[in-house]
């Protein structure tokens, strides 16, 4: 559910707006009726279409019309010439367009642009692809336009014929998505579906050059950005996941007391971090069960500062402090 | 202090005011209308309004009037004249989607429908129906059919021409846990798995729907999205961890990984202050008294939200530690109760609004209460802040898994043992 902003209203305001809502709920529901009468009637017409327009205006989330209104543009497709039907599409993703300007999360709508793409006999991915990045300016978080960008992107492959064709240019989207700011999660998140893909598609990629390169990367996130969380968890991924590279257990120890040297650093210049804190403890824990080893009591150090510094995850610092000991027993 | 009272006799009247008319920023939702109308029913059992069988087992409830038992009647006689379809083996979601009757395009257009069945099923055993007027073998045929062949769970089917059969047709709707979920809660509340251990009625296959949501859902940070390259989100991953609780206990299907979940889920407590958010909601102080308030929130750097206080929350209420106590022990539920009582509870109107300064909605509005529901229970078994627990031991406990209360699930354990 989409969440309504309050603005202060008098009490007068307030009774006025309620009279205007019972005459909308009468006009609503009169349309709704127009639209589903004309549907029973096996009303296929253009006017049909104008009725569905009006109702989904109102109502995006009546998938239901969404339906109908499909079914109206198949049967009109019928009498129209191949340029007439790509000009009727192209006035369909102009409407969605300003729809999707209003409900930028409204799935039903994603999807019947979707639609409208795959019945195009000449479909625009190019322009798609324009549009998405567009969107992700307004709200780079938007689930729904990161869907429908790797949707875009699948088809485009497909009618190349050659999936992971562009693998590398969406990496490089990620990349300047986080060079333009470290904090974008979203960017993070994709680059780890990516780099597994892009190792599995192009044989000749080196999974270590990559490792290294995006180590270094996100040790200029960390250094640059020690609160955010997207850059710490990426960090994580690329020293503890197999899904880059398969390291030994020696690359794996190298590896990670590499990261922990680094991480020591940047504490010294900020020693209330709470993730330089976070993420020494974890490592230096994961070292000790990679290397069947005992912990190193810096961890239990760390985690007693953690407990001061990220009160609201107190008992979870404890719990893992007794974990720990509990263990040692 | 903790924070103003919660108010009881506000929020009842908020809940019983949207079912009866809601404002026309809820038209998006009428296609879900049964959602609303399980939100606002299972909050006035939470509060404690609904009459039933176990009254005397109630908290004080601070005497609020209770709904009529002739009301109740109403209740389900209306979900089930609007919503239960024909066949008896599935609910439609709203009554907007149900079609005069012209056989060629009915079925195309009034499909059952995965999420509108579960909070209709959930809905009746609140008020105490017995099922009886549903055909549960036939709903577990349908259920089976809605299944995808890699194990997760579409919205419904849209028969086609090409289709035979009793079910069948083309999956519909985005491919989400969220359904995954009401598919199991379905299954369980029917007694499916008992129907089927019987030869009464095929079951869904359980391995592949868990499979589904160990090896598609789960991301890289320990969190569960929709599968693909989605991220991970609090709502999906309650849906995940329900999914499994349902469909067999979490605990057996998450082994180690339950403390990458639990980690997760910590990580999603979130003080006000902490949030770089480019939304569009105001920095308003994010103490009081000094103390600082603690939400959730849904992803990573995105601001609290109430509803993740009961998507999270709940999560962790699903995941036990090694002592057997479920892990919401290890998050902040005192700072989580102040921030839902001074930032997002409405006490002009009543309900919880999403963040401060927007319109308290249903949606909100149940799921805060839940989430303070469960903040209760932890403070009450840890014993160790009685403030939390005079503040909201008038709430009904909740059951995290079908996020119904605790007397509603006992009582479908109950059917379950009739049957």
């Amino acid at each position: 559910m989409h969440s309504v902003k309050r603005v202060r209203t008098s009490a007068e305001a307030q009774a006025a707006k309620k009279r205007k809502e019972a005459g909308k709920i009468v006009e609503y529901k009169a349309l709704v009726d127009k639209v589903f009468t004309g549907r029973d009637a096996g009303d296929l017409s253009l006017n049909a279409l104008h009725l569905t327009t009006t109702l989904l205006k109102q109502n995006p989330e009546y998938y239901t019309v969404w339906n109908y209104r499909r079914e109206i543009l198949v049967s009109l497709f019928k009498s129209l010439s191949t340029e007439e039907i790509i000009s009727t599409i192209e006035s369909e993703l102009e409407f969605l367009f300003s729809r999707l300007r209003e409900f930028p999360k409204c799935y039903w709508i994603w999807n019947h642009r979707k639609w409208c793409l795959t019945t195009s006999p000449k479909p625009n991915y190019k322009y798609e692809l324009k549009l998405v990045t567009l969107m992700l300016e307004r709200d780079a978080r938007n689930f729904h336009g990161w869907q429908y960008r790797r949707a875009v992107v699948a088809s485009i492959e497909k009618m190349m014929k050659h999936p992971g064709a562009l693998d590398k240019s969406e990496f490089a989207y990620t990349t300047a998505k986080i060079n333009n700011n470290f904090s974008n999660f979203s960017a993070w998140h994709n680059r780890t579906k990516l780099i597994p893909r892009m190792l599995i598609d192009d044989p000749d990629l080196d999974g270590r050059e990559l490792l290294k390169k995006e180590i270094h990367l996100i040790t200029q996130a960390i250094y640059t950005d020690p609160d955010d969380q997207s850059v710490w968890l990426y960090h994580r991924w690329l020293v503890t996941s197999n899904d880059i590279v398969k390291l030994s257990t020696d690359e794996r120890v190298e590896l990670l007391h590499q990261e922990i040297k680094s991480i020591d650093e940047l504490l010294v210049v900020e020693p209330d971090s709470k993730w330089c804190l976070h993420s020494l403890a974890f490592y230096k824990n994961f070292l000790a069960t990679i290397t069947n080893s005992p912990v190193d009591p810096s961890v239990l150090e760390y985690l007693d500062r953690l407990a001061e510094i990220d009160p609201m995850r107190r008992k979870r610092y404890q719990d893992w402090k007794a974990q720990i000991t509990n263990t040692a027993d | 202090m903790i924070g103003p009272n919660f108010a009881y006799e506000r929020h009842a009247g908020f809940f019983k005011y949207c079912l009866k008319i809601l404002p026309q920023q809820y038209t998006p939702t009428d296609t879900t209308r049964l959602a609303i109308i399980f939100f606002c029913i299972s909050a006035l059992d939470l509060l404690g309004v609904i009459p039933n069988s176990e009254e005397e087992n109630l908290n004080p409830n601070f005497g609020l009037k209770k709904v009529t038992k002739d009301q109740v009647e109403k209740w389900k006689d209306w979900i089930y004249e609007t919503c239960l379809l024909p066949s008896r083996a599935a609910f439609r979601c709203s009554p907007a989607l149900a079609f005069a009757n012209d056989s060629s395009s009915k079925q195309t257009y009034d499909p059952g429908h995965t999420a509108g069945t579960y909070f209709a099923l959930a809905t009746l055993l609140i008020l105490r129906d017995d099922l009886s007027r549903i055909d549960r073998p036939a709903m577990m045929r349908w259920l089976c059919a809605c299944q995808r062949d890699d194990g997760s769970f579409a919205t419904g089917l849209l028969e086609t021409d090409s289709h035979h059969g009793e079910f069948g047709g083309e999956h519909f709707g985005e491919p989400d846990l969220r359904f995954g979920y009401c598919a199991a809660a379905i299954r369980w509340i029917i007694g499916g798995d008992l129907l089927s251990q019987r030869g009464l009625a095929p079951d869904i296959d359980v391995i592949k729907a868990r499979a589904h949501v160990l090896d598609e859902c789960v991301t890289y940070d320990g969190g569960m999205g929709m599968g693909g390259m989605t991220e991970s989100h609090g709502g999906l991953t309650y849906c995940g961890v329900g999914m499994l609780d349902l469909l067999g206990g979490a605990s057996d299907s998450l082994g180690d990984g339950i403390d990458e979940l639990v980690r997760w889920c910590l990580l999603h407590q979130t003080a006000i202050s902490d949030e770089d958010f480019s939304g569009d909601e105001q920095d308003e102080d994010d103490m009081v008294d000094g103390e600082l308030l603690v939400g959730f929130n849904g992803r990573f750097n995105k601001p609290p939200d109430t509803c993740y206080s009961f998507w999270v929350g709940g999560t962790l209420a699903m995941l036990p530690l090694q002592n057997g106590v479920s892990s919401l022990a290890l998050s902040d539920a005192r700072r989580n109760v102040s921030f839902l009582l001074y930032k997002t509870q409405n006490t002009r109107v009543g309900g919880f609004s999403k963040c401060a300064g927007h319109h308290p909605d249903a949606l909100h509005a149940y799921l805060g209460i839940a989430a303070l529901s469960l903040c209760a229970e932890t403070a009450r078994k840890a014993g160790d802040d009685d403030e939390v627990w005079e503040l909201l031991k008038g709430l009904k406990k909740l059951d995290a898994a079908l996020c119904i209360s605790y007397d509603a699930r006992q009582y479908v354990e109950d059917l379950r043992r009739r049957w």
